[in-house]
């Protein structure tokens, strides 16, 4: 009786003594997997938080430049292009006999320059666009390319106008004229739609093109790596919602979610 | 009788629980479907031979290697140490030797199977340690430790095989000088197979459970 109590203590004993080391690996492992779970959360944030700031200082810089470009082009080749016009009127003016078709045509052109000149100086500038409303910048992007009578743009808004802080105008603008140079220069697009939509927690833009279209996850996005993923850092630095759908032969969408 | 049929419906669970989640599985998980169809088998065998009174330990000597068989092959995928890999085609092949030698000329076929038991329990507690080791070098940084299926599983296993040690590993010697107390002492194997099972289902739950 004696060497059986003896038996069940010792077999008791001896299992609870090995589940209780299992029981303490186990607990310590979940720990220590807990701590570098966390740690390698901090690392990686502290990383993200990294990047974003070399990235804003990388598109800080890269306005700083565009606008200075903007600022050059306008003050110094548009004073130029208006003194060359003065002076072909001048020249209109005192010519007898009417002034020679060549000439006028030649300051028609020279008109022309000058507008496109300032257009573009303002789309490069960004405290001019920091002063725009965002339908009133895409709006004018959209008709420049209208007026280029090789492509059928058009823009839609719907919903109450949201005002947006100039930082997320900038940026989103921004991402719109990446679109919108992708559609015609890589897509080579014949339709561009433009839609607006203002909601009560956030604003819709997307754009669409009837363009070549291309596999999102394929080699090709590779190759046309660099557009998208400034687009999506650039929404990424306002808290925005990055979307693209294509393949080959559908067209692109682009659809970017701000919120308010 | 009531123990027994809460293992049996058990092993259904974690089968069943198996079945539901397959996708989120890797595919070599499919052993341990493999298992719990042979730990149904073989229980459900026993109980037949045992009601008309006939031996049926030889079911536990055939039983044994298929067990550590499959787990082998679990854990051959889940450890990536290539050292660890080469040595388990070693170890299968000796192992079942080994059983083939213990239940033949050690123990007898009709005698409880305490020495390949035991030899199972040392190559999977071996296997469950290895892992735990890479959990400690490697732990998951992208999951939660207790999203992980074979996290549960193997902590099953640990719980399992070390539990049973003791009492497995004196199996013999208790019988020769007590049967009836080894008999009672069986009821610490069936806790152990509760919480083996209760952690395999958990294993097969906890991804719906603790998201990921």
């Amino acid at each position: 009786m004696q060497e059986s109590v003896q038996i069940v203590t010792i077999v008791l004993i001896g299992t609870l003594l090995f589940l209780i080391l299992v029981a303490f690996v186990i607990v310590s492992l979940f720990f220590y997997q807990r701590s570098q779970y966390k740690h390698h959360e901090e690392v990686t944030g502290l990383k993200n938080a990294y990047e974003q700031e070399l990235l804003k200082a990388n598109l800080e810089i890269k306005e700083e430049t565009l606008s200075t470009v903007a600022q050059e082009l306008h003050d110094n080749i548009g004073q130029i292009l208006s003194l060359v016009k003065l002076n072909l009127h001048s020249v209109t003016a005192q010519s007898e006999g009417g002034a020679n078709p060549k000439l006028r045509n030649a300051t028609d052109l020279l008109s022309k320059a000058i507008a496109d000149l300032r257009d573009l100086s303002k789309t490069l500038n960004a405290d001019y666009l920091m002063e725009q409303d965002l339908q009133e910048s895409i709006r004018h992007a959209v008709d420049q390319v209208q007026k280029t009578g090789t492509i059928h743009a058009t823009f839609e808004i719907s919903g109450n106008e949201k005002p947006l802080t100039p930082q997320k105008r900038l940026i989103a603008f921004r991402i719109f004229q990446e679109a919108i140079n992708n559609a015609i220069r890589h897509a080579k697009a014949s339709r561009i739609d433009a839609a607006l939509k203002y909601g009560s927690q956030a604003i819709a833009m997307t754009l669409k093109d009837n363009g070549k279209g291309f596999h999102v996850s394929g080699p090709q996005a590779k190759s046309a790596g660099t557009g998208i993923k400034n687009m999506k850092h650039r929404a990424n630095l306002i808290g925005s919602e990055f979307k693209i759908n294509s393949a080959p032969g559908s067209g692109t969408l682009i659809q970017l979610h701000i919120p308010l | 009788m009531i123990p027994f049929s809460f293992y049996i419906l058990l092993i259904i669970a974690c089968l069943v629980a198996y079945l539901l989640n397959k996708q989120s599985f890797p595919s070599y998980f499919i052993n341990f479907l493999y298992l719990f169809i042979a730990v149904i088998v073989f229980e459900l065998t026993a109980l037949a031979l045992q009601s008309i009174d006939v031996n049926h330990n030889f079911l536990d000597h055939l039983y044994q290697p298929v067990e550590v068989t499959l787990l082998s092959v679990v854990y051959y995928h889940v450890i990536p140490y290539r050292s660890f890999k080469k040595m388990m085609f070693f170890i299968i092949p000796l192992f079942w030797m080994f059983c083939l030698y213990a239940s033949v000329f050690a123990e007898g076929i009709t005698e409880p199977n305490t020495i390949s038991f035991i030899a199972g329990s040392i190559i999977i507690i071996f296997y469950s340690m290895v892992y735990l080791v890479q959990l400690f070098t490697e732990p998951p940084t992208k999951d939660n430790l207790l999203a992980i299926p074979f996290f549960w599983i193997n902590t099953g296993h640990l719980f399992f095989y070390f539990g049973t040690f003791f009492q497995m590993g004196m199996d013999t010697y208790i019988r020769s000088i007590d049967f009836a107390l080894a008999e009672k002492l069986v009821v610490i194997n069936y806790a152990l197979n509760f919480t083996l099972y209760l952690l395999y289902l958990n294993g097969f739950l906890c991804r719906k459970v603790f998201k990921l």
